[in-house]
C-alpha cells in the first residue's frame, strides 16, 4: 500500500496508522504534508498531540491550520482510556457523514510504566471502536523518547506503518484481543499498608473514599469526581459482584490511588470506551470514571475485577483539572 | 457532605406540593435509592408548566440518576412544560457538564449555587 495523506480511495471504515519518528522536523514535515491532503479531501482534521508538537504543526501549516481544530493530548487525553470517549469518539460525532482524520501521539516522555500501558491498550482498542467507522487515525511516536518496546508495541497495534507519505502493512500487527491478553494492567503492586475497607453499599465506598481524598488534599472538585468514580466501580461491585468489594486507597508518586476489588467479570473490552445510545438510561457509569480519572487501571478475570482510579495530588499537578 | 444525617442510606424523603409541581428530595442517591428516586420522577412526568426539583437536601448523585433527570428533563420540554433543578449537588452539575452541556437536546433548567462539602 502506498498513498500520499490519508488514504482516499472509496475509504470504507478505519485506517489506523503509526508513524514512528526520529527526527522533529521530518515528524513535522510530514505530519503537515499529511494533514494538508486531508483539507485538500475538505476531510474535517483534529490534531492531539503535546503542546510542543502542536505548535511545530501549527506553524508549519500557516494559515491552513485555522481549518484544524488542536487540542493538548496532555490534558485530554492524560487518561489513555479517555482518548476514544474524550477525544476521538466526539470529533466523530461531530462530523457526521464525513471521513475525518485525527492526528494523535499518546505517549510522551514522562508517561509512566503504568500510563504507558495504558497506551497500548488504548492503541489496540482503537481497532475494535471504530472497526465500522470511517476514520483515518494517525498517530506520532518518538521513538527516541520511548521505551525499548515501543517500536514493537506500536507495530503489534497498528494495522499500517508511515514513513514521511509512504504507508506500508505492519508485518507484526496482531488482533488486538491477543495483545490485550499480554499487557499488564495492574503495576505497580498494591502496598501492602494500602487503607482497605470491606464495603456492601456504596455509601460505604464513598464515604470512605471521600475521608481518604480530604485527608490527602483533593480539592473539592477532585473530591466530586471521585465520588462520582468511585460509586460507579462500586455500584457494579454490589450490583453484580454479589456482596460488594473492597475498597483500597494509598498514594503513588504525587497521586491518590484508589482500588477496587470485587468477585464479578466485566467481559465487555470496550467498558467504559464509548457512550450508550442516548436514550439509554444506563451504561454512562465506567464512562464517567474514563472521563474524571487521570489514570484507570482495569482488570478482570476468573479471580474477579481490580478496578484503579488514579487522581493527581495538587501539590503535584497544580491547579490540574480535566477540559471538559 | 453532611455524616450524622438522620435518612437511611436506603431510603430518600421525597415530599410533594401540587400545583405548580414542587418535589422536595432528602438523601444521597445511588445504586441503593434510585429507584425510588425514578419512581418520583416518572410521577413528574405530566405535570403542567414548571416542575420543580428541589435537590438541596441530596449530597450526592451517581451518573444514572443525573441521566434520568436529564431524560425526565427532555421529556417534560417536549410535552410542553419545563423542569427546574433547585441548588443541585455538584456531582449532578459536573455529570450534566460533562455528557451533556453541549447538546443542544438538553432541556434542563438550573437555578441555584450551593456551596459543597
Amino acid at each position: 500500500m502506498t498513498t500520499s495523506g490519508p488514504p482516499q480511495r472509496s475509504d470504507a471504515g478505519l485506517v489506523h496508522e503509526a508513524m514512528p519518528y526520529l527526527d522533529h522536523d521530518q515528524m513535522g514535515a510530514a505530519t503537515s504534508e499529511y494533514i494538508r491532503a486531508a483539507l485538500a479531501r475538505d476531510q474535517p482534521v483534529l490534531v492531539e498531540l503535546p503542546a510542543e508538537g502542536m505548535d511545530r504543526i501549527r506553524d508549519l501549516l500557516g494559515p491552513d491550520a485555522r481549518r484544524v481544530r488542536f487540542g493538548d493530548l496532555t490534558q485530554d487525553g492524560r487518561n489513555p482510556a479517555r482518548i476514544i470517549p474524550g477525544v476521538i469518539h466526539p470529533f466523530l460525532e461531530d462530523h457526521p457523514g464525513r471521513r475525518p482524520a485525527i492526528v494523535t501521539e499518546p505517549v510522551w516522555p514522562t508517561r509512566s510504566a503504568a500510563e504507558y500501558a495504558g497506551c497500548v491498550e488504548h492503541e489496540a482498542l482503537v481497532n475494535l471502536a471504530f472497526a465500522d467507522q470511517d476514520v483515518s487515525i494517525l498517530c506520532l511516536y518518538d521513538l527516541a523518547a520511548l521505551p525499548s518496546q515501543a517500536l514493537a508495541d506500536v507495530e503489534r497495534t497498528h494495522p499500517a506503518l508511515r514513513e514521511g507519505q509512504v504507508a506500508r502493512v505492519s508485518a507484526g500487527y496482531m488482533d488486538p484481543r491477543t495483545v490485550l491478553g499480554t499487557i499488564s494492567r495492574l503495576q505497580p503492586e498494591t502496598p501492602a499498608d494500602a487503607e482497605r475497607v470491606d464495603f456492601t453499599v456504596v455509601a460505604q465506598a464513598r464515604h470512605v473514599a471521600a475521608e481518604w481524598g480530604r485527608r490527602a488534599g483533593l480539592t473539592s472538585d477532585r473530591l466530586t469526581d471521585v465520588l462520582i468514580a468511585i460509586s460507579e466501580v462500586s455500584g457494579n461491585s454490589v450490583a453484580h459482584a454479589g456482596d460488594g468489594g473492597t475498597v483500597l486507597c494509598w498514594q503513588d508518586s504525587g497521586s491518590l490511588v484508589y482500588e477496587v476489588r470485587d468477585g464479578g467479570h466485566i467481559e465487555d473490552l470496550l467498558a467504559g470506551r464509548l457512550p450508550p445510545p442516548a436514550e439509554q438510561e444506563s451504561g454512562r457509569g465506567l464512562l464517567m470514571v474514563n472521563l474524571l480519572c487521570d489514570l484507570v487501571q482495569m482488570k478482570s478475570g476468573p479471580e474477579g475485577n481490580v478496578i484503579r482510579l488514579w487522581m493527581t495530588l495538587p501539590s503535584n499537578g497544580g491547579s490540574h483539572r480535566h477540559r471538559i | 457532605m453532611k455524616e450524622g444525617v438522620a435518612v437511611p442510606a436506603d431510603e430518600l424523603v421525597i415530599t410533594w406540593e401540587g400545583q405548580p409541581v414542587r418535589v422536595t428530595v432528602v438523601g444521597e442517591i445511588d445504586l441503593a435509592t434510585r429507584e425510588q428516586f425514578k419512581q418520583a420522577l416518572a410521577r413528574m412526568l405530566g405535570a403542567d408548566g414548571d416542575t420543580r426539583l428541589d435537590l438541596r437536601g441530596v449530597p450526592f448523585m451517581d451518573t444514572h440518576s443525573v441521566t434520568a433527570v436529564v431524560h425526565c428533563a427532555e421529556r417534560l420540554h417536549r410535552e410542553g412544560g419545563r423542569l427546574i433543578v433547585e441548588h443541585p449537588p455538584s456531582s449532578l452539575v459536573r455529570v450534566f457538564q460533562i455528557l451533556w452541556a453541549d447538546q443542544n437536546g438538553s432541556r434542563l433548567h438550573i437555578a441555584g449555587e450551593r456551596d459543597e462539602q
